[in-house]
Protein backbone atom coordinates (compact mmCIF):
# COMPACT_ATOMS: atom_id res chain seq x y z
CA UNK A 1 0.00 0.00 0.00
CA UNK A 2 1.36 3.22 -0.90
CA UNK A 3 -0.09 6.30 1.10
CA UNK A 4 -0.33 9.62 -0.59
CA UNK A 5 1.59 11.86 1.63
CA UNK A 6 2.60 14.79 -1.04
CA UNK A 7 1.08 18.16 -0.24
CA UNK A 8 -1.64 19.46 -3.23
CA UNK A 9 -0.40 23.11 -4.22
CA UNK A 10 -0.24 25.93 -1.75
CA UNK A 11 -3.57 27.99 -1.59
CA UNK A 12 -2.76 31.05 -0.37
CA UNK A 13 -4.57 34.22 1.44
CA UNK A 14 -5.80 36.46 -0.75
CA UNK A 15 -5.19 39.20 2.81
CA UNK A 16 -1.75 37.69 3.78
CA UNK A 17 -0.16 36.34 0.80
CA UNK A 18 0.81 33.80 3.58
CA UNK A 19 -0.43 30.21 3.42
CA UNK A 20 -3.39 29.52 5.72
CA UNK A 21 -2.90 26.91 8.64
CA UNK A 22 -5.22 25.08 10.83
CA UNK A 23 -4.02 24.38 13.82
CA UNK A 24 -5.71 21.79 15.97
CA UNK A 25 -4.71 23.49 19.86
CA UNK A 26 -5.56 23.17 23.52
CA UNK A 27 -4.50 22.70 26.84
CA UNK A 28 -1.91 20.15 26.97
CA UNK A 29 -0.14 20.66 23.81
CA UNK A 30 3.46 20.78 23.43
CA UNK A 31 2.42 24.53 21.73
CA UNK A 32 0.43 26.24 23.57
CA UNK A 33 -2.04 28.42 21.67
CA UNK A 34 -0.21 31.39 22.26
CA UNK A 35 3.01 29.64 21.16
CA UNK A 36 1.69 27.98 17.84
CA UNK A 37 0.28 31.50 16.71
CA UNK A 38 3.94 32.77 17.54
CA UNK A 39 5.75 30.00 15.66
CA UNK A 40 3.40 30.40 12.43
CA UNK A 41 4.28 34.12 12.41
CA UNK A 42 5.63 35.30 8.62
CA UNK A 43 5.48 31.90 7.46
CA UNK A 44 1.73 31.12 7.78
CA UNK A 45 -1.70 33.18 8.52
CA UNK A 46 -2.78 31.01 11.46
CA UNK A 47 -6.21 29.37 12.70
CA UNK A 48 -6.45 27.83 15.40
CA UNK A 49 -9.35 25.11 16.33
CA UNK A 50 -10.50 25.06 19.88
CA UNK A 51 -12.36 22.10 21.05
CA UNK A 52 -16.05 23.09 22.26
CA UNK A 53 -16.12 20.99 25.27
CA UNK A 54 -12.60 22.08 26.38
CA UNK A 55 -13.24 25.71 26.24
CA UNK A 56 -16.67 24.93 28.08
CA UNK A 57 -14.47 23.36 30.78
CA UNK A 58 -11.56 25.91 30.65
CA UNK A 59 -12.78 29.10 29.37
CA UNK A 60 -9.72 31.26 29.01
CA UNK A 61 -8.60 29.12 26.38
CA UNK A 62 -10.64 30.84 23.89
CA UNK A 63 -9.74 34.42 25.63
CA UNK A 64 -5.86 33.78 24.95
CA UNK A 65 -6.67 32.11 21.45
CA UNK A 66 -8.90 34.55 20.31
CA UNK A 67 -6.46 37.14 21.41
CA UNK A 68 -3.71 35.67 19.02
CA UNK A 69 -5.36 34.35 16.08
CA UNK A 70 -8.28 33.87 14.34
CA UNK A 71 -10.00 30.84 16.55
CA UNK A 72 -12.90 28.41 15.68
CA UNK A 73 -15.11 26.49 18.36
CA UNK A 74 -14.73 22.80 16.98
CA UNK A 75 -16.41 19.54 18.10
CA UNK A 76 -12.56 17.77 17.54
CA UNK A 77 -14.89 14.33 17.59
CA UNK A 78 -16.98 15.38 14.61
CA UNK A 79 -14.32 14.84 11.26
CA UNK A 80 -17.12 16.14 9.39
CA UNK A 81 -17.21 19.35 11.12
CA UNK A 82 -13.46 19.83 11.43
CA UNK A 83 -13.13 19.22 7.76
CA UNK A 84 -15.86 21.62 6.29
CA UNK A 85 -14.19 24.35 9.20
CA UNK A 86 -10.50 23.52 7.38
CA UNK A 87 -11.95 23.61 4.01
CA UNK A 88 -14.21 27.30 4.44
CA UNK A 89 -10.93 29.15 5.21
CA UNK A 90 -9.05 27.50 2.39
CA UNK A 91 -6.38 26.44 4.61
CA UNK A 92 -3.45 24.92 2.74
CA UNK A 93 -2.48 22.61 5.81
CA UNK A 94 -3.82 21.41 9.02
CA UNK A 95 -1.61 20.45 12.28
CA UNK A 96 -2.15 19.80 15.42
CA UNK A 97 0.56 20.00 18.71
CA UNK A 98 -1.95 17.71 20.81
CA UNK A 99 -1.89 14.09 20.99
CA UNK A 100 -5.50 13.50 21.04
CA UNK A 101 -6.35 15.79 17.88
CA UNK A 102 -3.95 13.83 15.75
CA UNK A 103 -6.60 11.10 14.58
CA UNK A 104 -8.85 13.46 13.64
CA UNK A 105 -6.00 15.67 11.99
CA UNK A 106 -5.38 12.41 9.71
CA UNK A 107 -9.18 12.69 8.87
CA UNK A 108 -9.03 15.83 7.71
CA UNK A 109 -5.87 15.52 5.51
CA UNK A 110 -7.21 12.89 3.61
CA UNK A 111 -11.12 14.22 3.50
CA UNK A 112 -9.71 18.07 2.35
CA UNK A 113 -6.40 17.55 0.80
CA UNK A 114 -6.38 13.65 -0.13
CA UNK A 115 -3.38 12.87 2.18
CA UNK A 116 -4.03 9.30 3.25
CA UNK A 117 -2.00 7.28 6.36
CA UNK A 118 -2.44 3.93 8.12
CA UNK A 119 -5.97 3.96 9.23
CA UNK A 120 -5.77 3.81 12.98
CA UNK A 121 -1.43 4.78 13.26
CA UNK A 122 -1.93 6.50 16.03
CA UNK A 123 -3.99 3.77 17.64
CA UNK A 124 -1.43 1.88 20.29
CA UNK A 125 -2.49 -1.17 19.44
CA UNK A 126 -2.56 -0.23 15.90
CA UNK A 127 0.76 1.58 15.69
CA UNK A 128 2.28 -1.83 17.36
CA UNK A 129 0.94 -3.95 14.71
CA UNK A 130 1.82 -1.79 11.62
CA UNK A 131 5.61 -1.64 13.32
CA UNK A 132 5.68 -5.27 13.49
CA UNK A 133 4.23 -5.74 9.73
CA UNK A 134 6.57 -4.06 8.26
CA UNK A 135 9.91 -5.80 10.04
CA UNK A 136 10.67 -2.49 12.28
CA UNK A 137 10.19 -4.29 15.74
CA UNK A 138 9.49 -7.58 16.76
CA UNK A 139 7.39 -6.60 19.83
CA UNK A 140 3.53 -7.62 19.45
CA UNK A 141 0.88 -5.67 22.08
CA UNK A 142 -1.72 -7.40 23.06
CA UNK A 143 -5.46 -4.88 23.61
CA UNK A 144 -7.38 -6.36 26.84
CA UNK A 145 -10.58 -4.68 28.58
CA UNK A 146 -11.38 -8.64 30.74
CA UNK A 147 -9.29 -10.58 33.85
CA UNK A 148 -9.64 -13.39 31.68
CA UNK A 149 -8.02 -11.12 29.00
CA UNK A 150 -4.97 -9.82 31.16
CA UNK A 151 -4.26 -13.50 31.89
CA UNK A 152 -3.91 -14.89 28.52
CA UNK A 153 -1.82 -11.56 27.31
CA UNK A 154 0.69 -12.15 30.46
CA UNK A 155 0.83 -15.99 29.62
CA UNK A 156 1.63 -15.03 25.64
CA UNK A 157 3.99 -12.53 26.35
CA UNK A 158 5.35 -13.93 30.01
CA UNK A 159 6.74 -10.71 32.74
CA UNK A 160 7.64 -8.61 32.54
CA UNK A 161 5.00 -6.75 30.81
CA UNK A 162 4.05 -3.19 30.65
CA UNK A 163 0.03 -1.94 30.74
CA UNK A 164 -1.22 1.39 29.65
CA UNK A 165 -4.08 2.54 28.68
CA UNK A 166 -4.63 2.12 25.08
CA UNK A 167 -5.71 5.53 24.72
CA UNK A 168 -3.81 7.34 27.33
CA UNK A 169 -0.89 9.96 27.12
CA UNK A 170 1.90 11.61 29.30
CA UNK A 171 2.43 8.04 31.06
CA UNK A 172 -0.80 8.22 33.38
CA UNK A 173 -1.79 5.36 34.87
CA UNK A 174 0.90 2.81 32.85
CA UNK A 175 2.18 0.21 35.67
CA UNK A 176 5.32 -2.20 34.63
CA UNK A 177 4.61 -5.79 36.12
CA UNK A 178 7.98 -7.36 36.72
CA UNK A 179 6.84 -10.77 38.69
CA UNK A 180 3.78 -12.29 39.68
CA UNK A 181 3.51 -10.25 43.11
CA UNK A 182 3.16 -7.18 41.15
CA UNK A 183 0.39 -9.09 38.82
CA UNK A 184 -1.58 -9.79 41.76
CA UNK A 185 -1.43 -6.27 43.40
CA UNK A 186 -2.21 -4.68 39.62
CA UNK A 187 -5.34 -6.80 39.73
CA UNK A 188 -6.63 -6.42 42.89
CA UNK A 189 -5.80 -2.38 42.15
CA UNK A 190 -7.56 -2.36 38.44
CA UNK A 191 -11.00 -3.76 37.44
CA UNK A 192 -11.28 -4.61 34.54
CA UNK A 193 -14.88 -4.47 33.77
CA UNK A 194 -14.47 -4.93 29.64
CA UNK A 195 -15.19 -1.36 28.70
CA UNK A 196 -11.92 0.16 28.88
CA UNK A 197 -8.65 -1.24 26.87
CA UNK A 198 -5.44 -1.97 28.09
CA UNK A 199 -2.51 -2.55 26.05
CA UNK A 200 -0.10 -5.52 27.38
CA UNK A 201 3.57 -5.45 26.07
CA UNK A 202 6.21 -7.71 26.78
CA UNK A 203 8.60 -5.29 29.20
CA UNK A 204 11.76 -4.42 26.41
CA UNK A 205 15.19 -5.52 28.49
CA UNK A 206 17.51 -3.28 29.65
CA UNK A 207 20.76 -2.83 28.17
CA UNK A 208 23.76 -4.28 29.74
CA UNK A 209 25.56 -1.41 29.69
CA UNK A 210 23.40 1.51 30.83
CA UNK A 211 24.16 5.18 30.18
CA UNK A 212 24.83 5.99 33.76
CA UNK A 213 23.03 7.54 36.72
CA UNK A 214 21.84 10.89 34.89
CA UNK A 215 20.83 9.44 31.61
CA UNK A 216 18.12 7.20 30.60
CA UNK A 217 18.07 4.25 28.38
CA UNK A 218 15.51 5.71 26.18
CA UNK A 219 15.04 9.19 24.58
CA UNK A 220 12.93 10.69 21.61
CA UNK A 221 13.40 11.66 18.44
CA UNK A 222 11.58 14.69 16.62
CA UNK A 223 11.33 14.31 13.11
CA UNK A 224 10.88 16.87 10.75
CA UNK A 225 9.74 15.59 7.72
CA UNK A 226 9.48 17.05 4.50
CA UNK A 227 8.85 15.88 0.62
CA UNK A 228 12.56 16.95 -0.25
CA UNK A 229 13.81 15.88 3.30
CA UNK A 230 13.95 14.47 6.51
CA UNK A 231 15.90 16.49 9.48
CA UNK A 232 15.99 15.18 13.14
CA UNK A 233 17.17 16.09 16.59
CA UNK A 234 17.47 13.49 19.58
CA UNK A 235 16.64 14.63 23.60
CA UNK A 236 17.69 12.39 25.92
CA UNK A 237 15.81 12.04 29.24
CA UNK A 238 16.70 11.74 32.78
CA UNK A 239 16.03 8.27 34.55
CA UNK A 240 12.02 7.24 34.98
CA UNK A 241 10.79 7.28 38.89
CA UNK A 242 8.75 4.40 39.22
CA UNK A 243 6.97 3.17 37.81
CA UNK A 244 7.56 4.92 34.32
CA UNK A 245 6.75 8.19 35.49
CA UNK A 246 9.34 10.80 33.65
CA UNK A 247 11.66 13.14 35.58
CA UNK A 248 12.93 15.33 32.65
CA UNK A 249 14.20 15.66 29.50
CA UNK A 250 18.02 16.69 28.56
CA UNK A 251 19.60 18.40 25.12
CA UNK A 252 21.63 17.92 23.09
CA UNK A 253 22.26 14.35 23.71
CA UNK A 254 25.66 12.87 24.87
CA UNK A 255 24.98 9.88 22.52
CA UNK A 256 28.19 8.84 20.51
CA UNK A 257 27.92 9.36 16.40
CA UNK A 258 27.14 5.83 15.96
CA UNK A 259 24.83 5.31 18.81
CA UNK A 260 22.96 8.50 17.00
CA UNK A 261 22.95 6.95 13.78
CA UNK A 262 21.28 3.82 15.00
CA UNK A 263 18.07 5.38 16.49
CA UNK A 264 17.77 8.05 13.52
CA UNK A 265 18.28 4.41 11.25
CA UNK A 266 15.56 3.05 13.72
CA UNK A 267 13.15 6.43 13.20
CA UNK A 268 13.47 6.36 9.67
CA UNK A 269 11.88 2.88 9.29
CA UNK A 270 9.19 3.88 11.70
CA UNK A 271 8.46 6.75 9.23
CA UNK A 272 8.22 3.96 6.41
CA UNK A 273 5.72 1.80 8.38
CA UNK A 274 3.65 4.64 9.63
CA UNK A 275 3.28 6.61 6.65
CA UNK A 276 5.04 9.48 7.94
CA UNK A 277 4.37 12.56 5.20
CA UNK A 278 5.12 16.07 5.67
CA UNK A 279 4.75 16.97 9.29
CA UNK A 280 6.65 16.60 12.88
CA UNK A 281 6.60 13.59 14.40
CA UNK A 282 8.00 12.42 18.25
CA UNK A 283 9.67 8.74 18.47
CA UNK A 284 10.36 7.44 21.64
CA UNK A 285 12.52 5.10 21.18
CA UNK A 286 14.56 2.48 24.09
CA UNK A 287 18.74 1.07 23.08
CA UNK A 288 18.10 -2.19 23.98
CA UNK A 289 21.64 -4.57 23.37
CA UNK A 290 19.71 -5.88 20.44
CA UNK A 291 19.51 -2.26 18.97
CA UNK A 292 17.16 0.60 19.49
CA UNK A 293 13.19 -0.17 19.67
CA UNK A 294 10.66 1.81 19.10
CA UNK A 295 8.08 2.28 21.89
CA UNK A 296 5.81 4.68 20.51
CA UNK A 297 5.17 7.32 17.94
CA UNK A 298 2.83 10.77 18.03
CA UNK A 299 2.04 12.46 15.17
CA UNK A 300 3.31 16.03 16.56
CA UNK A 301 6.42 17.39 18.30
CA UNK A 302 7.37 16.42 21.63
CA UNK A 303 6.22 17.75 25.16
CA UNK A 304 8.83 20.23 26.23
CA UNK A 305 10.82 20.28 23.48
CA UNK A 306 9.99 23.49 22.07
CA UNK A 307 11.32 25.36 24.81
CA UNK A 308 13.81 22.81 25.75
CA UNK A 309 15.52 23.83 21.69
CA UNK A 310 14.79 27.01 23.00
CA UNK A 311 16.67 27.69 25.59
CA UNK A 312 19.35 25.48 24.67
CA UNK A 313 19.99 26.80 20.88
CA UNK A 314 17.41 29.81 20.46
CA UNK A 315 16.05 27.54 17.97
CA UNK A 316 12.03 28.14 17.62
CA UNK A 317 11.20 24.06 16.41
CA UNK A 318 7.60 25.47 16.73
CA UNK A 319 8.24 26.98 13.68
CA UNK A 320 9.98 24.28 11.74
CA UNK A 321 6.64 22.16 13.34
CA UNK A 322 4.63 24.68 11.01
CA UNK A 323 6.82 24.71 7.38
CA UNK A 324 6.96 20.85 7.72
CA UNK A 325 2.84 21.05 8.05
CA UNK A 326 3.07 23.04 4.99
CA UNK A 327 5.53 21.26 3.31
CA UNK A 328 8.10 24.03 3.28
CA UNK A 329 12.12 23.55 3.90
CA UNK A 330 12.82 23.25 7.14
CA UNK A 331 17.02 24.21 7.87
CA UNK A 332 17.29 23.34 11.04
CA UNK A 333 20.55 23.84 12.72
CA UNK A 334 20.97 23.60 16.27
CA UNK A 335 24.15 25.36 17.74
CA UNK A 336 23.69 24.33 21.11
CA UNK A 337 24.95 27.09 23.29
CA UNK A 338 24.28 25.30 26.46
CA UNK A 339 23.24 22.38 28.22
CA UNK A 340 19.70 22.63 29.21
CA UNK A 341 17.23 20.47 31.22
CA UNK A 342 13.33 20.52 32.10
CA UNK A 343 13.65 18.48 35.64
CA UNK A 344 9.88 16.55 36.18
CA UNK A 345 10.21 16.05 40.32
CA UNK A 346 7.65 13.26 40.65
CA UNK A 347 7.25 12.30 44.49
CA UNK A 348 7.23 9.00 45.77
CA UNK A 349 4.70 6.21 44.78
CA UNK A 350 3.26 5.79 48.28
CA UNK A 351 2.97 9.21 48.37
CA UNK A 352 -0.56 10.39 48.92
CA UNK A 353 -0.37 14.53 49.91
CA UNK A 354 1.96 17.22 49.93
CA UNK A 355 2.36 18.49 53.95
CA UNK A 356 5.02 21.20 52.83
CA UNK A 357 6.40 22.12 49.66
CA UNK A 358 8.70 25.05 48.45
CA UNK A 359 7.74 28.25 47.18
CA UNK A 360 8.46 29.30 43.66
CA UNK A 361 11.06 32.20 44.47
CA UNK A 362 13.24 29.90 46.40
CA UNK A 363 13.71 27.28 43.13
CA UNK A 364 14.53 30.24 41.18
CA UNK A 365 17.40 30.79 43.40
CA UNK A 366 19.00 27.38 42.94
CA UNK A 367 22.17 27.53 40.95
CA UNK A 368 21.25 26.90 37.02
CA UNK A 369 17.49 27.38 37.69
CA UNK A 370 16.02 29.56 34.36
CA UNK A 371 12.31 29.49 35.42
CA UNK A 372 9.96 27.89 37.72
CA UNK A 373 6.66 26.63 35.81
CA UNK A 374 5.08 25.10 38.47
CA UNK A 375 5.22 24.08 42.03
CA UNK A 376 2.69 21.91 43.70
CA UNK A 377 1.41 23.72 46.99
CA UNK A 378 0.86 22.11 50.40
CA UNK A 379 -2.48 20.19 50.99
CA UNK A 380 -2.60 19.09 47.50
CA UNK A 381 -3.83 15.37 47.19
CA UNK A 382 -1.49 12.83 45.35
CA UNK A 383 -1.60 9.58 42.98
CA UNK A 384 1.28 8.20 41.04
CA UNK A 385 -1.43 7.07 38.67
CA UNK A 386 -1.83 10.60 37.12
CA UNK A 387 1.49 10.02 35.57
CA UNK A 388 4.49 12.28 33.99
CA UNK A 389 2.13 15.31 34.29
CA UNK A 390 1.48 15.45 37.83
CA UNK A 391 4.70 16.67 38.73
CA UNK A 392 5.16 18.28 41.82
CA UNK A 393 7.82 20.87 40.42
CA UNK A 394 8.57 22.04 36.52
CA UNK A 395 11.92 23.74 36.27
CA UNK A 396 14.08 24.71 33.55
CA UNK A 397 18.02 24.13 34.35
CA UNK A 398 20.63 25.23 32.25
CA UNK A 399 24.52 24.74 32.31
CA UNK A 400 27.54 25.55 30.29
CA UNK A 401 28.60 22.10 30.04
CA UNK A 402 27.20 18.26 30.93
CA UNK A 403 28.65 17.98 33.70
CA UNK A 404 27.97 21.26 35.69
CA UNK A 405 24.65 20.44 34.58
CA UNK A 406 24.41 17.62 36.09
CA UNK A 407 25.77 18.99 39.28
CA UNK A 408 23.09 21.21 39.05
CA UNK A 409 20.41 18.95 38.86
CA UNK A 410 21.32 16.32 41.35
CA UNK A 411 21.83 19.72 43.77
CA UNK A 412 18.34 21.04 42.85
CA UNK A 413 17.12 17.35 43.19
CA UNK A 414 18.09 16.59 46.56
CA UNK A 415 17.00 20.19 47.75
CA UNK A 416 13.60 19.72 46.82
CA UNK A 417 13.63 16.31 48.27
CA UNK A 418 14.49 17.87 51.71
CA UNK A 419 12.15 20.95 50.80
CA UNK A 420 8.62 18.77 50.30
CA UNK A 421 7.15 17.06 52.58
CA UNK A 422 5.43 14.11 51.40
CA UNK A 423 2.87 11.59 53.94
CA UNK A 424 1.48 8.70 52.54
CA UNK A 425 -1.92 7.62 53.50
CA UNK A 426 -1.20 6.88 57.32
CA UNK A 427 0.31 10.37 57.71
CA UNK A 428 3.63 9.29 57.84
CA UNK A 429 6.50 10.61 56.09
CA UNK A 430 7.69 9.33 52.87
CA UNK A 431 11.09 10.30 51.38
CA UNK A 432 11.98 11.26 47.63
CA UNK A 433 12.64 7.91 45.74
CA UNK A 434 13.83 10.00 42.91
CA UNK A 435 17.62 10.49 43.40
CA UNK A 436 18.47 7.54 44.29
CA UNK A 437 16.85 5.21 40.83
CA UNK A 438 20.23 4.59 39.50
CA UNK A 439 18.69 3.56 35.60
CA UNK A 440 16.00 4.94 33.73
CA UNK A 441 13.41 2.18 32.14
CA UNK A 442 10.88 3.57 29.24
CA UNK A 443 8.47 0.40 28.52
CA UNK B 1 3.00 51.80 34.68
CA UNK B 2 6.81 51.89 34.51
CA UNK B 3 8.94 49.13 33.37
CA UNK B 4 10.06 49.06 37.06
CA UNK B 5 6.72 48.91 37.92
CA UNK B 6 5.98 45.71 35.59
CA UNK B 7 8.53 44.07 36.57
CA UNK B 8 7.86 43.97 40.56
CA UNK B 9 4.05 42.74 39.39
CA UNK B 10 5.20 40.19 37.21
CA UNK B 11 8.15 39.22 40.20
CA UNK B 12 4.43 39.11 42.32
CA UNK B 13 2.69 36.84 39.82
CA UNK B 14 5.46 34.47 38.42
CA UNK B 15 6.53 34.49 42.56
CA UNK B 16 10.21 35.03 41.83
CA UNK B 17 12.22 37.44 43.64
CA UNK B 18 13.49 39.69 40.70
CA UNK B 19 12.47 40.85 37.16
CA UNK B 20 14.98 42.52 34.80
CA UNK B 21 13.32 45.24 32.33
CA UNK B 22 14.75 43.10 29.16
CA UNK B 23 13.15 39.13 30.72
CA UNK B 24 11.01 37.95 28.60
CA UNK B 25 7.70 36.70 30.11
CA UNK B 26 7.65 33.42 28.99
CA UNK B 27 11.40 32.34 29.72
CA UNK B 28 11.25 32.98 33.04
CA UNK B 29 8.11 30.91 34.18
CA UNK B 30 5.20 33.35 32.21
CA UNK B 31 2.58 30.93 30.69
CA UNK B 32 -0.50 32.22 28.66
CA UNK B 33 -2.80 31.96 31.40
CA UNK B 34 -0.68 34.21 33.70
CA UNK B 35 -0.11 36.66 31.28
CA UNK B 36 -4.48 36.78 31.49
CA UNK B 37 -3.38 37.61 35.07
CA UNK B 38 -1.26 40.10 34.15
CA UNK B 39 -3.24 42.15 31.95
CA UNK B 40 -6.05 41.92 34.56
CA UNK B 41 -4.29 43.25 37.20
CA UNK B 42 -2.70 46.47 34.95
CA UNK B 43 -6.49 47.19 34.62
CA UNK B 44 -6.95 47.16 37.89
CA UNK B 45 -4.19 48.87 39.02
CA UNK B 46 -3.65 52.00 36.61
CA UNK B 47 -7.01 51.30 34.03
CA UNK B 48 -5.42 50.41 30.94
CA UNK B 49 -6.68 47.64 29.09
CA UNK B 50 -4.16 45.74 27.43
CA UNK B 51 -5.20 43.29 25.12
CA UNK B 52 -4.09 40.15 25.74
CA UNK B 53 -2.19 39.91 21.71
CA UNK B 54 -0.29 43.33 22.77
CA UNK B 55 0.80 41.61 25.58
CA UNK B 56 2.05 38.54 23.58
CA UNK B 57 3.92 41.15 21.07
CA UNK B 58 5.22 42.72 23.93
CA UNK B 59 7.24 40.06 26.36
CA UNK B 60 9.55 42.31 28.41
CA UNK B 61 8.68 44.95 31.06
CA UNK B 62 10.19 47.55 28.90
CA UNK B 63 8.25 46.98 25.46
CA UNK B 64 5.49 46.58 27.36
CA UNK B 65 5.94 49.60 29.14
CA UNK B 66 6.25 51.54 25.81
CA UNK B 67 3.23 49.79 24.76
CA UNK B 68 1.15 50.73 27.26
CA UNK B 69 2.02 54.09 27.12
CA UNK B 70 1.35 54.43 23.57
CA UNK B 71 -2.24 52.87 24.54
CA UNK B 72 -2.79 55.38 27.06
CA UNK B 73 -2.20 58.18 24.66
CA UNK B 74 -4.71 56.87 22.18
CA UNK B 75 -7.27 56.30 24.54
CA UNK B 76 -7.07 60.04 26.17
Amino acid sequence: MCWRARRPTWRVSAVSKLPRICLLVGRNGSLSPSEAAAAAREVAEPVLLLDRAEVADFPALRIVAESVAESVIVDTSDPDEVSDCVALRRASAVATFVDAYCPVADEVNARVFGLTAPPGRWQKEVQRALLVRHGVTRVTGSLVSTPGELSAAVSRHGLPVVVKPARGTSSRDIWRLMDPFDLDNFQSSVRLDGRSALVVEPYLPDPVASRGPHRADYLSVELFVTTAATTAFITDRRPLAPPCRETGLIVPTTLDAAAQHAVLAKAGQARQALGLGPGTYHIEIKLTDGGPEIVEVNGRLGGYVHRLAWLGSGTDVGRAAIRTALDLPVSLTLDWRQHTAVLLLQAPVAAARIAAAPRGREIRRLPGVLAVDHVSPAGEPLDWRNGTEAACAKLWVGAADERELHRRLVGCVAWLGDEFDFRNASGRRVRDEEPAQARGHRA
Amino acid sequence: MTDIEIADLWAEILDIDEVEPDDDFFEIGGNSLLALDVVTAIAARCGVAVPLGEFFANRTPRTLAETMARLAAVSR
